[in-house]
């Protein structure tokens, strides 16, 4: 995976992604060897603002339970829990950075009997090469900021959304798996995804339309002329030591929405990098 | 090919597009055996292996094919009868905001040949279709491409046993897919 820029005057990488570093090992260098991509990828256009996959990504827990209840309930066949839990929280390392964590215990996988037995199996080492943390949250889907977005718990993906104006966004996005786990797992992410996170996926259709209802909506004439509410939790999110990031205390929260926002507000607003 | 078994195989393809343009979802479902494989690949932007607008490249390694691999790549859809039953079932949820409310389809399938299957009782059918989807008040979208079906008897009647669908495009330019091919 390489990150670049035209820019010359950007921070350097480690610097601009800081404490999401362990954010993104959690994703992506869970075991030995890291991961591999599946064969090719997935480019689709939809007509909404490349802004709302992205803070959705990061920030919208909320909405799993009504978009997607459908999906939850016949997608598949075993293992599903509909009932939400209480643990978890929205997390931000800083810098616009933003992820979706779940609680240490709770499942943070595709509900695929082969992947949940694989994932146990692996656990130790994925302690081992993410420490003590791992021990406080699952963290399961995520944007760095701004549009570079990854999911672990209906699919393994990492996309890019590409603005293609203010109301169209070009999804690139890839499947990827452990390097070193066994064929029959890699067809199991492989197919999970397709089915539920793609531009069929019956988890992802769903978003699509949302975000495109949105955009819409956004552009209306009285629309414009409110502010737009990311309220929800304000006043119950502090920075946690051990996360080494600012965390939501209860799961169902607008603090990344707020933390996202903030730094977008604040790059569109900057001269240069010095005056961040 | 009899002239009558074509006829035959073309009305089979004719009133399971009109199943799915009328949302009889259920019925259609009846149509595939239970050991279907239904996939839909997608294309891929590819130089001709000699063409002169590419200057280096290990010949042996390059993959002249612009359709993406049945295995191993990813697809737009690869769906089992249990999946495909899984879609219809979240249709009949009332929750599936893609489809809700519905995209308008007409199906417009063309092209139809009709060969020899792997066994007496199966046959390869090759088929074009041209899918016009209309929703809400101004979304259109066409999906374009190719069928490669097998149809198989059993009990006296076709049931499609694998359909792998080409789609024309390479970044896909609808928002999704939420209709059936």
């Amino acid at each position: 995976m390489i990150f670049a820029t035209f820019d010359p005057e950007a921070p350097p990488l480690p610097e601009y992604l800081g404490e999401m570093t362990w954010y993104l090992d959690a994703f992506f260098d869970r075991r030995e060897g890291g991961i591999e991509v599946i064969g090719g990828m997935h480019r689709w256009v939809m007509p909404c603002n490349w802004k709302f996959p992205a803070e959705n990504f990061g920030g919208d827990a909320y909405h799993v339970q009504w978009t997607h209840l459908s999906a939850i309930k016949t997608s598949f066949s075993t293992g599903v829990v509909t009932k939400p839990n209480a643990t978890g929280t929205m997390v931000s390392p800083g810098q616009g950075h933003i992820v979706i964590c779940v609680g240490p215990t709770d499942v943070g996988d595709p509900p695929v009997p082969e992947i949940l037995a694989y994932e146990r199996e692996i656990r130790p080492e994925v302690e081992k090469r993410l420490g003590s943390r791992l021990g406080l949250v699952n963290p399961i889907v995520g944007t760095v900021f701004p549009n570079f977005s990854m999911l672990r718990a209906t699919s393994r993906t990492f996309r890019v959304w590409q603005p293609r104006g203010p109301d169209k966004t070009e999804v690139w996005s890839w499947f990827y798996v452990d390097k070193a786990a066994p064929p029959e797992i890699k067809e199991a992410v492989r197919v999970a995804g397709v089915r539920g996170f793609s531009p069929s996926g019956t988890f992802e259709q769903d978003d699509m339309d949302n975000w495109q209802e949105c955009t819409r909506t956004c552009r209306g004439v009285v629309s414009r002329r409110l502010s737009l509410n990311t309220a929800m939790g304000l006043g119950h999110e502090r920075y946690d030591e051990d996360l080494k990031a600012w965390a939501s205390d209860f799961r169902i929260s607008e603090s990344n929405h707020r933390q996202f926002y903030r730094r977008w507000a604040q790059l569109m607003a900057a001269e240069s990098w010095a005056k961040v | 090919m009899r002239e009558e078994l074509l006829r035959e195989v073309e009305q089979f393809l004719y009133r399971e597009a009109r199943l799915l343009d009328e949302r009889r979802f259920h019925e259609w479902l009846e149509l595939f055996t239970d050991d279907v494989r239904y996939w839909m690949v997608g294309r891929t932007t590819r130089y001709p292996t000699a063409s002169k607008a590419i200057t280096t490249m290990n010949r042996h390694r390059h993959r002249e094919t612009d359709v993406a691999s049945d295995d191993g790549d990813l697809a737009i859809l690869d769906e089992t009868k249990a999946t495909l039953g899984g879609r219809i079932a979240r249709l009949d949820t009332g929750m599936a905001w893609a489809e809700d409310p519905p995209s308008r389809t007409r199906h417009i399938i063309a092209n139809i040949e009709v060969e020899p299957g792997d066994s007496a009782s199966e046959l390869n059918v090759y088929s074009n279709f041209v899918v016009y989807r209309n929703r809400s008040e101004s979304e259109q979208d066409f999906y374009v491409g190719a069928r490669q079906d097998t149809l198989r008897n059993v009990d006296g009647g076709w049931k499609i046993a694998r359909r792998k669908l080409v789609l024309d495009q390479n970044v896909l330019l609808a928002k999704n897919v939420s209709i059936f091919f």
